[in-house]
């Protein structure tokens, strides 16, 4: 006749086992049990489950939980438009960082003006490129001779006093009337070459004819000097950074008022 | 202790007071959170959020069980704790096998104190068992932890899970039919006390 227990048979029984029930259904429970062993069996299940949950070992605390004052320190509310006007400063920021580096900076009167002026710039660039070529001229021509007189036309005074300025000199002569390109800065150095033979004196002057020679290569770009003299700031980088710091102060003004109305509530 | 007397200066804002309560509690909350959450770390934190929590909610308790109320609030960090869990599901830093399964019990794992025997036997049976209650939907865990880890009645886990009185009763007797199931399994690691406390009375 004992059949297994249904849900509501082990929720009674659950039930019966903690205290829980009634005086009547307790005693219909302990008649039931009495008479049933599925029931009596089902019950020792749920008293062992019971015991073992009830016997687990205790655990310490690892450690106090005690509070600090600043862990329960209360902070003040954020007013709701502060997010909002911090992002709306940040992007604020970007498009003025963006205004450096992209071509909107100069304003779109300006930018016919930086075209043409761009044009003037390109060849002294390409003249500012040409001058150490017509130096570089040479090589082609006689490379071994010129790759050794290359060092010496770099090199300070007192390599000219050993004897093989002598041959070198000739050496560099060489190419540029071979070459026909008229490159008058390299026979200027040859020429002084020439007189460095004559003693130290010469040497000097050789040296003060080759130096200036690259004078023509570091022609002054326009560009820099026309920013130097524009104002700081074009217009519209001064709306931006205008807007960036309202924004910052209308943000601040209502934390500082939303703090205010939050400390008087408290 | 006099404990609403410690209740009512705390609520004025005397954190003293406060702490004294923690004190005497904090063992039973981080219990309930490391047989819910089964891990040491994590019912630490839980426990510190609850205890911190109560303090703030302090005015909102309105008299009743203090220790029901402090449950309920534990219960609620342990469950927000489950819930990021479950959106964020971690990797265990196991190793593999050579068959790429992963070593349940890998050396570095073990524990350097649990060296006798007794201990490790202690250790495995808790384990076993805390193993077997992590295996029971979140909501019937913390109905089998407030009742038969932590000793509430009826009533006082049915205030602490603010869940009507009948819920509590069937939740408890599903968790418990669970875990028997599971439990069986183990049965050889269960000290004899156990099974002699089977046949005593109620």
């Amino acid at each position: 006749m004992s059949k297994k227990p249904s849900f509501r048979d082990l929720t009674e029984l659950s039930a019966y086992l903690d205290g829980e029930l009634n005086a009547p259904a307790r005693k219909k429970m302990e008649d039931r049990l009495a008479r049933d062993p599925e029931l009596a069996s089902a019950l020792d299940d749920l008293r062992l489950s019971r015991t073992v949950l009830r016997r687990t070992p205790k655990r310490r605390a690892p450690r106090n939980f005690t509070l600090s004052p600043q862990m329960v320190a209360k902070r003040p509310p954020m007013p709701r438009l502060v997010p909002a006007l911090n992002y709306a400063s940040l992007m604020a920021m970007l498009l003025f960082l963006f205004s450096f580096l992209g071509p909107i900076a100069p304003g779109a009167g300006s930018m016919a003006n930086q075209e043409m002026a761009s044009a003037p710039m390109m060849e002294e660039e390409f003249a500012a490129e040409e001058a150490p070529m017509l130096e570089m001229a040479p090589e082609p021509a006689a490379a071994d001779s010129a790759m050794g007189a290359m060092p010496v036309e770099e090199s300070t005074a007192p390599a000219a006093e050993s004897p093989a300025m002598e041959d070198v000199a000739p050496a560099a002569k060489e190419p540029t009337e071979e070459g026909g390109v008229n490159l008058g800065e390299v026979e200027r150095t040859t020429v002084a070459a020439d007189d460095a033979e004559s003693g130290v004196q010469a040497e000097k002057t050789f040296a003060a004819t080759t130096l200036p020679a690259p004078t023509i290569t570091p022609t002054p770009f326009v560009p820099p000097a026309q920013i130097e003299s524009s104002p700081l700031l074009t217009p519209y980088q001064r709306t931006l950074v205008i807007l960036l710091v309202s924004f910052v102060i209308l943000g601040w003004l209502l934390r500082r008022a939303t703090i205010s109305k939050w400390q008087k509530s408290q | 202790m006099d404990e609403p007397a410690l209740i009512h200066d705390a609520k004025h804002g005397d954190l003293d007071s406060f702490n004294r309560l923690v004190l005497e509690y904090q063992d039973m909350l981080y219990n309930t959170a490391y047989r819910i959450l089964g891990d040491p770390a994590l019912a630490a934190d839980a426990t510190q959020e609850a205890f911190i929590s109560a303090f703030n909610k302090l005015k909102s308790y309105r008299g009743g069980s203090f220790k029901a109320w402090l449950l309920r609030i534990v219960t609620n960090a342990c469950y927000d704790e489950l819930r990021r869990q479950k959106r964020r599901p971690q990797t265990p830093l196991e190793p593999l096998t050579e068959n790429d399964e992963e070593m349940e019990n890998p050396r570095w794992l073990a524990d350097p104190n649990a060296s006798p025997e007794e201990q490790l036997e202690t250790a495995e049976l808790d384990q076993a068992i805390q193993n077997c209650i992590e295996n029971l939907p979140p909501d019937f865990r913390a109905v089998v932890v407030l009742t038969d880890i932590q000793g509430l009645d009826y009533k006082e886990a049915a205030a602490a899970l603010k869940k009507p009185l009948g819920t509590v009763k069937s939740r408890l007797a599903r968790a418990r039919t669970r875990l028997r199931d599971c439990l069986q399994a183990i049965r050889e690691l269960l000290p004899a006390a156990f099974r002699l406390e089977e046949g005593s009375t109620l």
